[in-house]
């Protein structure tokens, strides 16, 4: 007598039909292009050191949409002509690196110039920096020119440093362009000018390849 | 002595305003002690002065006929009173009969084109090239040019008078004069000189002193051959300022029109020549004011300035003047050079120094009224060396510590081992269905049979 299949069997058959299936989609999910859910990270260049708050943001704790956090300050950078406004927050360098841990902020880079309600009480440059992406309009994005080429800014553009105190206008000078290990041996660039606003980000592109090169932009109130 | 004569007034005119900046060269000055610790400060405070006569009546008669010498002045723009200055200078006699008449005092012998005649352009005729002034002033070293025929002398008569009116700066004191006549016939014939002093009886000259700083001079009947020209030299006045007791020799050129017994009457101004700070008989250079192309240096009058006391040391009207030592160089400024002179009061002003000024010494002057004036003139020199404009001292520029800049934000390096980890997941369980499956519907081994 042909004993009949115990239904253990099938439901082994079953067990393997479902991960047949959801191997597949599992499969086909990992080998998906795009960004999907991606969070996105600020590159690490040698010889750059984390600097101390990134393992508590919120961008990189966990993808995106926390990437976007933006952080809430009563001192603002404004730049008109490009539609840049970012919070400002300070920011104190580790390593000699400025690796801003938010991409959706500026920082003024400590211990030099503060945000100062009149530029008569500045005493030292005051440095913002903020991540570029290569695409998009978070943090100096809008700085960087469409095909990557240059700035998007010119001589003559205004540059606004909102405090609670007072508004300081700076006119954008001059942009230039330096090599990452450049930078830190350009002495016009962290010469003490009390009345300067230097902007540093990275020349960042969209193909994802780590920036060669920064890009400083030197306003004068 | 040989002397000739010529008729080139301009040359002499030229050439003796040369003599006379030489003049002021000899007398060049010194910084004025208590200088500002910024602006250099030139006081105009003489320890002593000479007092130059001027024989009015010459330089106006030479203006008038001469246009191109001491009248062109100031169309140069160089001012009546440098004008007449340079006029002034044309009268100078030349170096041998200087030498002769024994004038050794250093005004007289700037006027006689003395060693540095060619030191520096004349004033009136700055524009003029230097050519033409290095002709004259070679004229009277090399030919000893005497008269300024063409206009100005002080028409006499043979056996007639001279009245001469002194200012009363000055006083006759040992008076000691000369009557030179000319040769007209022959311009290589010495002179025929008489003197109060003469070395022969026949050519006496008689001055009589009228009382009221007036002197009457008896001029000859007959001169023999010579004339109808005549130079008159009055030395031996004194002044009567104890800072001011040297007087120039008196140099008044004459023409005699015929023989009589009239009295001409002529009254010369006084010019008061000193320096800021050296003595006049000074042989020792003067120092310079260090001063600095594009810089500034101020001229001030302290209130006991000898300058004072004869009326003079007045910045709010003075003119300035300056000129390169260089004697190739024609380089000069004036006060009426727009921006040279900047005027704060009588005591005071601020000289401007060009920025593209030459270095190096520079002589200077200030003079103030008219030669041709009763009131008379003054002229004061210095001396400034012209630094060039020192470097500025870079000063240290503070910088920060420079910093690298992490600022590129990409796309995470973790996204792709993430799908790869998915991707090795489905594999897995594709492979764990595979073998469930492969286990499910394998067919069961069965026991043995027993038995």
């Amino acid at each position: 007598v042909r004993r009949p299949r115990l239904p253990l069997r099938r439901i082994a058959l079953a067990v393997a039909a479902v991960l047949a299936l959801t191997g597949v989609l599992v499969l086909l999910a990992g080998l998906s292009p795009g960004r999907g859910e991606a969070a996105l990270h600020p590159v690490a260049a040698a010889p750059s050191t984390p600097s101390g708050p990134r393992e508590e943001a919120p961008g990189t704790a966990s993808p995106s949409p926390v990437a976007r956090y933006t952080p809430s300050s009563d001192v603002r950078l404004v730049i008109p002509s490009v539609g840049v406004d970012l919070p400002l927050l300070p920011m104190t360098p580790s390593g000699g690196t400025i690796d801003p841990p938010l991409l959706t902020a500026g920082y003024w880079i400590e211990p030099y110039g503060v945000p100062v309600g009149d530029a008569a009480e500045a005493s030292n440059t005051l440095y913002v920096a903020a991540h570029s992406a290569g695409h998009g309009d978070d943090g100096f994005d809008p700085l960087i020119a469409g095909d990557g080429a240059d700035s998007t800014l010119g001589s003559g553009d205004v540059v606004e440093v909102r405090t609670p105190s007072g508004t300081v206008r700076y006119s954008v000078q001059s942009t230039h362009r330096y090599g990452k290990d450049e930078l830190p041996g350009a002495d016009e660039v962290w010469e003490v000018s009390p009345g300067r606003l230097v902007l540093v980000t990275c020349f960042q592109r969209a193909d994802g390849r780590e920036a060669t090169e920064n890009l400083v932009v030197v306003a004068e109130s | 002595m040989e002397l000739r004569r010529s008729s080139s007034v301009r040359l002499l005119c030229r050439a003796g305003a040369a003599a006379l900046l030489a003049g002021a060269a000899c007398l060049a000055g010194a910084p004025a002690a208590g200088a500002a610790e910024d602006t250099p400060v030139v006081a105009l405070d003489p320890p002593d002065a000479t007092i130059l006569l001027v024989p009015v009546e010459n330089l106006a008669g030479l203006a008038e006929a001469d246009p191109l010498g001491a009248g062109s002045a100031a169309a140069d723009g160089a001012g009546d009173a440098s004008a007449a200055l340079a006029g002034l200078a044309a009268l100078a006699p030349p170096p041998e009969l200087a030498e002769a008449l024994g004038v050794e005092d250093p005004v007289a012998a700037s006027l006689a084109g003395g060693p540095l005649a060619g030191a520096a352009a004349a004033p009136a005729d700055a524009s003029a090239d230097a050519s033409s002034a290095d002709a004259g002033v070679a004229a009277l070293g090399d030919t000893g040019i005497l008269s300024h025929t063409g206009g100005g002398e002080v028409d006499v008569e043979l056996g007639g008078t001279l009245t001469l009116r002194l200012p009363p700066v000055v006083q006759p004191g040992d008076l000691l004069a000369d009557l030179v006549v000319f040769d007209d016939a022959d311009p290589e014939a010495e002179p025929r000189v008489f003197s109060t002093d003469p070395g022969d009886p026949a050519d006496q000259l008689t001055v009589d002193d009228l009382g009221g700083n007036e002197l009457a001079v008896r001029l000859p009947a007959d001169t023999g051959t010579y004339g109808p020209e005549a130079l008159l030299v009055v030395d031996g006045l004194t002044g009567t300022d104890p800072q001011a007791s040297m007087v120039a020799p008196l140099l008044y050129y004459l023409q005699f029109t015929g023989s009589g017994t009239g009295t001409a009457t002529v009254e010369p101004s006084a010019g008061v020549i000193a320096d800021v700070s050296c003595p006049v008989e000074s042989e020792e250079p003067c120092p310079g004011t260090p001063v600095t192309a594009g810089g500034s240096f101020d001229l001030t009058v302290p209130p006991t300035s000898l300058l004072r006391s004869f009326g003079f040391g007045r910045l709010d009207t003075a003119g300035v003047e300056l000129y390169a030592e260089d004697e190739d160089s024609v380089e000069n400024y004036s006060s009426e050079d727009e921006g040279l002179l900047t005027r704060h009061d009588a005591s005071r002003a601020t000289v401007n120094v060009p920025e593209d000024i030459s270095t190096g010494t520079f002589y200077g002057f200030t003079w103030e009224g008219d030669p041709l004036d009763a009131g008379g003139f003054a002229v004061t020199t210095f001396t400034v060396d012209v630094q060039p404009v020192a470097e500025p001292v870079a000063e240290p520029v503070a910088v920060n510590a420079g910093l690298h800049s992490d600022t590129g934000w990409v796309e995470d390096v973790r996204e792709a081992s993430a799908g790869s980890t998915k991707a090795a997941a489905g594999i897995t369980m594709l492979v764990v269905a595979g073998l469930i499956t492969v286990v499910a519907v394998a067919p069961r081994r069965r026991p043995p049979a027993e038995g």
